[in-house]
């Protein structure tokens, strides 16, 4: 299989860029798109790293999501992304092909989410700058929706950070991704039933945090 | 046992209607702020792939990264004497030969130059590097917690020196920030971040540290 020029591998470089632009396959080219991907995973099991950076390039947006919301921080999430990619890489040997790509690569970025949030120290500090922001008057609520959404989201991963991860990522993966139970619980490598339980205590105990802070409650 | 079965075990438990109630508009607000954050990284190319370097290459990149870092260290001990007045010593250099050496491989695509930027990108660290950073990083903080700011201020100094890009660098200036506002020295936070910003312009504290800056 020719994979071209190196130049062709960054489809999204150049001032011509955009998302419309991008590559997306079709439902009719969807088979087509299943084959071409099948066999660059082939080639990149044997260690072809052209084919996994090819790999890299087509599924970059869809891990970086699943680490931005797993870690809610999206710069950090692109560093993760690439350990990620870079884990995969090593472990390609491993991959059987059983489950679609996208799925063995979101577990890969689970596990590196996780174990960067179990470093409590980082935990602690991930939104040092916005320390302030969260102690001020939660009223004070700017009319913008965009800057009460981030208000928002700061002081929900703020609240998250306090869980124990396996809380957070159920919690994460269900309620903030809207991941189906099937597919959260096989990428958590858990039972459905486990993460049903999960779930509902991350959220009694985000409840509970929020309400803590002076969030929640009458004040939305 | 079905997805159905679960949301009806869920359903029926009124007490945990509540805590979903009160948790939904900060789900939305997430999803939307995380969206629009990851609409506009769309907007940009995707970085390149930095692969380690394989086979008999990676023996001659690890003894090679290893001196490197052996003679930064050295030099930071012994200080400008010997680098010269004002010299920083350069840990970037230690992590270039790994990061460059990609070979007949072919993986390594050409980085984006990035216009906006006035200094050259930090390159990134090795393995055995990232290793002594987690060191110093919790070391630092153990020092903190006991009370020894100027232990810990010493430590994440060496961080900031040693770590190239690394994610522990920029978290490093923000603990010396706090540091910095703990002793009450205002002007050591603004050189920090002046610092931090030549290093990380676009860096995940870039917004802070303007703001700062500003007076804000």
């Amino acid at each position: 299989m020719t994979l071209g020029e190196h130049r062709q591998w960054n489809v999204r470089s150049g001032i011509d860029d955009s998302p419309e632009e991008r590559e997306q396959p079709d439902s009719g080219a969807s088979h087509e798109a299943s084959e071409a991907e099948a066999q660059l995973v082939a080639l990149a099991r044997e260690g072809n790293r052209d084919a996994w950076a090819r790999l890299y390039q087509q599924h970059f947006d869809q891990i970086l999501r699943h680490l931005t919301y797993l870690v809610g921080d999206p710069q950090l999430a692109e560093d993760l992304t690439q350990e990620a990619f870079v884990r995969g890489y090593k472990a390609a040997a491993t991959f059987r092909g059983e489950a679609r790509f996208t799925t063995w690569m979101s577990r890969i970025a689970t596990n590196v989410a996780r174990r960067h949030l179990r470093r409590a120290s980082v935990r602690q500090r991930t939104w040092l700058g916005f320390a302030s922001l969260v102690r001020t008057n939660p009223e004070r609520v700017d009319i913008e929706q965009t800057y009460e959404d981030e208000v928002r989201t700061k002081v929900l991963y703020r609240a998250l950070d306090t869980l124990p991860v396996q809380l957070r990522e159920a919690f994460v993966l269900r309620d903030l991704m809207g991941m189906p139970p099937a597919e959260a619980a096989d990428n958590l490598g858990i039972t459905k039933g486990n993460l049903a339980v999960r779930a509902h205590r991350a959220r009694t105990q985000l409840s509970a945090e929020l309400a803590r802070r002076g969030w929640g409650g009458d004040r939305e | 046992m079905s997805d159905d079965h679960l949301r009806i075990v869920e359903d029926d438990d009124v007490d945990a209607e509540a805590p979903r109630l009160r948790l939904e508009p900060f789900a939305a607000s997430a999803q939307r702020y995380l969206d629009a954050e990851l609409g506009r990284r769309q907007t940009r190319p995707v970085p390149p792939l930095r692969l380690p370097a394989s086979g008999r290459r990676v023996a001659w990149a690890v003894a090679g990264v290893a001196l490197a870092a052996a003679a930064a260290l050295v030099l930071w001990i012994v200080g400008p004497t010997v680098a010269g007045e004002g010299t920083r010593v350069d840990p970037d250099q230690a992590s270039r030969v790994v990061a460059e050496d990609s070979g007949d491989d072919g993986v390594a695509v050409p980085r984006e130059p990035a216009p906006e930027r006035v200094h050259p990108r930090p390159e990134p660290v090795d393995e055995a590097t990232v290793e002594s950073l987690e060191a110093l990083d919790a070391e630092a903080q153990k020092l903190w917690h006991a009370g020894d700011l100027s232990g810990a201020a010493e430590r994440l100094r060496r961080i900031t020196e040693l770590g190239g890009d690394h994610r522990y660098v920029e978290l490093a200036y923000a603990d010396l920030v706090t540091l910095a506002r703990q002793r009450g020295q205002n002007d050591e936070i603004q050189t920090l971040w002046r610092e931090y910003l030549e290093r990380f312009p676009r860096g995940r504290f870039s917004r802070d540290a303007r703001a700062s800056l500003r007076g804000k």
